[in-house]
């Protein structure tokens, strides 16, 4: 099965074509988005991070930063520092080398002599990578190259009975096309880790899963929290889920029936894998969808019950809901209704190859509705505060 | 008639004994649903109002007693649950935190 794509040096392949103009800190957001606002065919992101971190926390940062430029929808990075920062413009340039080969240009704004000065050199150098990427044609490629998210936000029951399958029976026929899939969100696997333990590949694999879900549990106890107290949410109660154990239950049918072959830490890069695979993510869907893009996801499809503007800046995020209700009130946001099947008029199957068209349209060119409304919100995640 | 038209509420796995409701129902509604790998439907009289896409007992859950729903245990019961009642927040306790849902919506 095939696809058109971009090409990269790196090898990799791209389902879109924009110049990313990234903020290394959060003192350099506001020079990346106006440098973003002066050419058209950029995207940024408002980086809150970048400073005041250490330890696991900074590399959580660089690694959504060196994901990010290394992401193969992005042709080629303009980096805006600020000079004083935690994560320097030559730390990340390195994270991003380690990643990949593809243009890479840096602005320091301390050294350049402010804002203005910064955004003027960004804005050319931008300029120029607009020029070039849009030289770039689509080639066929094998959609076993494909790598996608999975994502789940604003869950209500319809979630896991009528539209996480669905997702699930497309990651289930990208896997056996050769291609990969990414299960997130850790905290939704709390409850249902026994079930997704019996399919991974290996025990240690396994182990993996009971581990992260510890952890994760652990992260909240050791600031005196229960991670219960937030998950499930005020909607999601309303909607009819009642406990964690039962939003996992219907969270881990994203990830359909194969088997799991790895355990990925938060944003790193998913180099060489093909199946399955869990990526260690909150459930702040911002944050879990911007690690999958920086592990390498060209694209996401994301289910909501409630409905969600969630995007993402550099990949397309579809949009499904098994709420008809839900679907009535916020097509504009929402992609696909798949609650066709809750009501016995279409077959789940009839809706999962649906699903699989709607993916390799948007894979061929197609914009989401995210897209078209340009949601791309995100986050980072945080493993504690700022120094 | 299609068969499949008059359920109205959906039985995951044919272990659970919650199922969920397909459209608002009221006390005194019938909700039919099909046990799961059969082609037997089932009807369970709700006693009282269950919002769209909720979850009601479908046969009496003693106190303490798993709440089964895909199959596997989501929590506890905190008082006994008749057959027909609504299965939410306030009579469910979760199972690993224990915490106490009731309130928190």
């Amino acid at each position: 099965m095939k696809f058109w794509g971009y090409r990269r040096p790196d090898g990799r392949v791209g389902i879109r074509n924009n110049v990313l103009i990234m903020p290394t800190c959060v003192c350099a957001a506001d020079a990346a988005r106006i440098a973003s606002q002066n050419v058209k065919g950029t995207v940024t992101f408002h980086n809150q991070n970048g400073c005041g971190q250490i330890g696991k926390d900074f590399e959580m940062t660089m690694d959504i930063e060196a994901g990010y430029a290394a992401n193969p929808n992005v042709y080629g990075t303009v980096l805006i520092g600020l000079g004083c920062e935690e994560h320097q413009v030559h730390l990340v340039e390195a994270a991003i080398r380690k990643r990949t080969n593809k243009p890479l240009v840096s602005f320091v704004i301390q050294e350049v002599g402010g804002t203005i000065k910064a955004v003027e050199l960004a804005t050319r150098a931008a300029l120029q990578m607009v020029r070039e990427a849009s030289a770039c044609m689509r080639e066929e490629c094998d959609v076993s190259e494909l790598i996608l998210g999975t994502n789940c936000g604003g869950s209500d029951p319809t979630s896991g009975i009528a539209a996480n399958v669905v997702m699930g029976y497309v990651s289930d026929k990208l896997v056996r096309e050769g291609g990969t899939s990414i299960l997130s969100e850790t905290p939704e696997l709390i409850g249902a880790e026994h079930i997704l333990a019996a399919r991974a590949v290996t025990e240690e694999i396994g182990n993996r899963i009971f581990e992260i879900t510890r952890n994760f549990e652990d992260h909240f106890k050791n600031v005196g929290y229960d991670v219960r107290e937030g998950n499930p949410s005020p909607g999601n109660f309303e909607g009819g889920i009642t406990t964690l154990e039962e939003k996992s239950l219907g969270c881990i049918k994203k990830g359909g029936h194969s088997p799991i072959v790895a355990v990925i830490d938060y944003a790193k890069q998913i180099d060489n894998i093909h199946g399955l695979v869990i990526m260690d993510t909150e459930s702040h869907d911002p944050s879990s969808v911007a690690a999958m893009a920086a592990g390498g996801a060209q694209l996401c499809i994301f289910s909501s019950g409630r409905g969600t503007p969630s995007g993402n800046p550099i990949i397309p995020v579809i949009k499904i809901t098994g709420n008809r209700n839900t679907w009535e009130k916020m097509k504009d946001n929402i992609d696909l209704d798949t609650s066709a099947m809750l009501f016995g008029e279409k077959a789940m199957e009839e809706l999962g190859e649906e699903l699989f068209e709607e993916m390799l349209s948007v894979v061929n060119g197609k914009l989401t509705k995210q897209e078209i409304l340009g949601c791309t919100e995100m986050a980072i995640g945080r493993l504690c505060n700022y120094t | 008639m299609n068969e499949i038209k008059k359920e109205n509420a959906l039985l995951i796995d044919a272990k659970d004994n919650v199922a969920v409701a397909l459209s608002k129902l009221e006390a005194g509604d019938r909700a039919v649903y099909l046990i799961p790998g059969t082609d037997q439907y089932c009807v369970t009289v709700i006693k009282e109002t269950i919002p769209i896409y909720h979850k009601f007992s479908i046969r009496e859950i003693r106190k303490n007693g798993e709440i089964l729903k895909y199959g596997e245990t989501i929590g506890t019961a905190n008082s006994v649950i008749e057959e027909g009642r609504h299965v939410h927040l306030h009579n469910v306790l979760d199972k690993r935190g224990q915490l106490v849902l009731e309130g928190r919506a």
